[in-house]
């Protein structure tokens, strides 16, 4: 029998863990905390070794619904998504929703202009009505400086009221991190620094916000998700790029990656079409196939919108929570004669 | 070992430096940066192939330029489907080479109609993206009978009914052959060669000169020493299959793929060199209801494209599991090392008069057909910019400072749109607003701000263009 010349890669580096939502021991009221990160391989890699925590999913939920698309809003309900704080305790009791990344898009100069102080009240409120640890989303399409500065200032608001909490923050760029990297080491949340995919951006956002006093497991790295079909292939290269150094021994990106298979929902090929059932099967199928590709370079967290996928990304998940298994019936796939 | 990074000055002392450009090239050295990049084939300096003065040289070039996995072709007539010629590891180091080829399953006990009208939509689906036809690549042709003359029937109706290769699947060779006997003219692939029928299957193999897989299921030690004796038994072109186990096997099967492709590319095996199939229409054999089955398909194919896979069999013929399969790969397996970009320049949309609308866009392809798949759709006459930002899109152009308000009016004054038409008023993306200023001061155009998203240009032309 020939050996494989096992080309087994020791690497130096390690990924930090982050941890998300505190619990009441530890200054917040959540039931529990989520750890993301720590990997010491690439993902997938078993025979090189495994990695201690397995990706997280986010479940959306948005304050405002008049972006959503038609799927998820039918599959809700017209009611729920109009009431976000019984939306999300919906999505954690009845779907299992682990996690709640809460998207703060009433805030958008260009469209309700909602005052900070409002949108982090709501999530007050969430934070009362469920326990599950939480992603907050400001603006994340910063087209100007309007939206940069309306940006930090609902982040620092939510911080503030949030105090303790280990609210995960979203985003942080380089055209406006000193106040809200201040705020979130004041509070004890994390945050989530956003470059637009390019290595050396991300590399310079972790270094300035490490200088400014965060430590690696308060930061997980966003490198802007290219959808299927938009650019995955940018944001999949980036990010095994940044896996690598980090694996590698670069201590200024040794931080989890954060992805968002949600944004697949603006692809043109679902808004084309006509039945709503066609537009939610091909748009979960788009979201699982961009969750699936943002596994596979390195995503620790991945931010969704259809419940569907969270289904079907989450059986995924569990494939891998086993030991790789030594023996395997060969199930003879030619022979199969269902058509 | 071959290696991925050559010079071109390595290649150049050895081609005949005769600058006779049959190859197609200015000169040899120019076709030398073309093999470094791999934009060529050694094959197209016909003197190096044919003078034997220059045979040593030849065959130094060839290992120089092997890729590490070999690059296998499946054929028919005309029609080639390359697999493997993988260069690198990560998809960064260089670029991924031939995309990730898909087949589609049919089998010899299916009734006529059934079979026709898989065939019809294998050869049928078809999708443009980024002036791309994204197409599916191969038949994979199932003896469940294993009947030798039920299988020839099958391979007779499906070669009359498809022009795409094929792939011929049965462990038993007799079977195998049958299939082989009506194929005049192409190469498929063989599948497949397994510890039991090796023997007969590579006979078979060398008669037809055709491609053969080898099946291990999840036993890489048992591939390799297969793969060894198949190349010494006079084989060259071999695929492998470490094997799909959906559920519970997971793991082992992208723990698999990625072993083999490390293997070859940082452990420097020579014997594992070859293209991969995978067959996520294993999924099939599970319990549970086809829509569940069509999912797990979905989701084990997708793992598969970025994760080392040069060939896959798919059982779903469902637009929805198909349609970002081959996205993806068409994603994943774009160079790198290139921005995707169009020619900058004006482009004419319908039939546009005097006061027709005049509006820019990047050149970065995906917005550009984006934009313009908008504007057909909407039916629209118009004049539309494409702007040289090094293919990136408008918004990373913006912040990178790729598209700036000189850019915008060297271009409008480039395409001499001026004289086209009888005002003076240039839409531009939403996401470039920031520009607006700055645009109208440098070109003297005024500017009115479109939508953010180019789906909202068509009622955008209708409230705002035609009101004016
Ligand atoms: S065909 Fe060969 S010898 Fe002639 S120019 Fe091209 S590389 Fe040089």
């Amino acid at each position: 029998m020939d050996e494989l010349p096992l080309p087994v890669e020791e690497y130096s580096g390690k990924v930090a863990e982050v941890k998300i939502g505190a619990t009441r021991n530890e200054g917040g009221t959540r039931d529990f905390a989520l750890v993301i990160g720590g990997d010491r391989v690439l993902p997938f890699y078993f025979f090189e070794g495994s990695n201690p925590n397995p990706p997280v999913i986010a479940l959306e939920v948005y304050d405002s619904h008049e972006s959503l698309p038609r799927p998820v809003k039918a599959f809700y309900s017209d009611e729920l998504v109009e009431n976000p704080v019984e939306w999300s305790r919906y999505v954690v009791e009845k779907l299992g929703a682990k996690m709640l990344n809460v998207k703060l898009v009433s805030v958008y100069p260009e469209t309700r202009d909602e005052e900070p102080r409002k949108a982090a009240e709501l999530v007050e409120e969430i934070l009362q009505e469920v326990k599950v640890p939480l992603m907050v989303s400001g603006i994340e399409e910063l087209w100007g400086p309007r939206e940069v500065k309306k940006n930090m200032e609902t982040l620092c608001e939510v911080a503030e009221r949030t105090s303790g909490e280990r609210v995960l923050l979203n985003p942080v760029t380089l055209d406006a991190y000193e106040t809200v990297a201040r705020s979130c080491i004041e509070h004890r949340h994390c945050l989530i620094a956003k470059t637009n995919m390019d290595v050396s951006q991300a590399i310079k956002l972790n270094g300035l916000l490490l200088d400014r006093g965060l430590t690696p497991e308060r930061i997980v790295i966003d490198v802007t998700t290219g959808p299927l079909g938009y650019g995955i292939e940018y944001t999949y290269s980036t990010m095994e790029r940044l896996r690598l150094r980090a694996l590698k021994g670069d201590k200024s990106v040794q931080c989890p990656l954060v992805m968002f298979p949600s944004e697949s929902w603006s692809a043109r090929e679902i808004s084309e079409k006509k039945g709503i059932d066609e537009m939610e099967k091909l748009g979960v199928a788009f979201e699982v196939v961009t969750a699936v590709t943002g596994i596979l370079s390195g995503g620790n967290l991945l931010s969704i919108l259809h419940p569907k996928t969270l289904n079907v990304v989450r059986e995924f998940i569990n494939e891998f929570l086993g030991q790789p298994r030594i023996s395997i019936n060969l199930k003879e796939w030619m022979k199969n004669a269902e058509w | 070992m071959a290696k991925v990074e050559v010079s071109p000055m390595e290649i150049y002392k050895l081609l005949p430096r005769t600058n006779c450009q049959l190859c197609g090239e200015e000169n040899c050295m120019a076709f030398a940066t073309k093999l470094a990049n791999r934009e060529s084939e050694l094959d197209k300096c016909k003197p190096i192939v044919e003078e034997s003065k220059y045979r040593d040289n030849y065959q130094k070039l060839r290992e120089m330029l092997k890729p590490p996995v070999r690059e296998v072709i499946l054929s028919r007539g005309e029609r080639k489907v390359k697999i493997g010629g993988e260069l690198v590891m990560y998809r960064h180091e260089f670029t991924y080479r031939n995309p990730t080829a898909i087949a589609i399953d049919v089998s010899d006990d299916m009734p006529d109609e059934v079979l026709m009208e898989r065939l019809k939509g294998i050869e049928g689906f078809s999708y443009t993206y980024i002036g791309r036809e994204l197409k599916l690549d191969l038949v994979a042709v199932r003896s469940v009978s294993n009947e030798p003359e039920k299988f020839k029937n099958t391979v007779e109706k499906v070669l009359r009914n498809t022009s795409l290769p094929l792939i011929l699947c049965s462990f038993n060779p007799e079977v195998i052959k049958a299939g082989l006997s009506v194929i005049q003219d192409g190469k498929p692939l063989i599948y497949a060669a397994t510890r039991d029928n090796w023997k007969e299957m590579a006979d078979l193999a060398l008669m037809y000169n055709c491609p053969l897989a080898v099946s291990s299921p999840n036993d890489l030690s048992m591939l390799k020493s297969l793969t060894k004796t198949l190349i010494e038994y006079g084989i060259e072109n071999l695929v492998l299959d470490p094997g799909v186990f959906p559920d519970e096997g997971l793991l082992d099967t992208i723990n698999n793929f990625t072993m083999l492709r490390k293997a070859v590319f940082k452990g420097g095996d020579e014997v594992l060199g070859f293209p991969l199939l995978g067959v996520p229409l294993a999924t099939w054999l599970g319990e549970g209801r086809p829509v569940e089955k069509k999912w797990k398909e979905a989701y084990i194919a997708s793992m598969l494209i970025p994760r080392f896979a040069d060939v896959l069999i798919i059982h779903s013929l469902d637009g929805w599991v198909l349609l970002p399969l081959v996205i993806l790969r068409d994603n994943i397996y774009t160079d790198p090392r290139k921005p995707v970009a169009v020619e900058p320049g004006i482009r004419v949309f319908g039939n546009p008069d005097k006061n027709s609308p005049v509006m820019f866009t990047t050149n970065f392809a995906l917005t550009y057909y984006t934009v313009a798949a908008d504007i057909q759709s909407g039916k629209i006459d118009c004049y539309l910019l494409v702007v040289d930002t090094e293919g990136v899109s408008v918004e990373s152009a913006v912040a990178g400072r790729k598209l700036t308000a000189d850019k915008v009016a060297e271009a409008i004054e480039e395409s001499k749109v001026e004289e086209r038409v009888n005002h003076k008023t240039i839409i531009i993306p939403g996401r470039a607003s920031r520009l607006s200023g700055e645009i109208e001061e440098k070109s003297g155009w005024e500017v009115l701000v479109g939508p953010m998203d180019s789906s909202g240009i068509p009622k955008f032309i209708a409230e705002k263009w035609h009101s004016k």
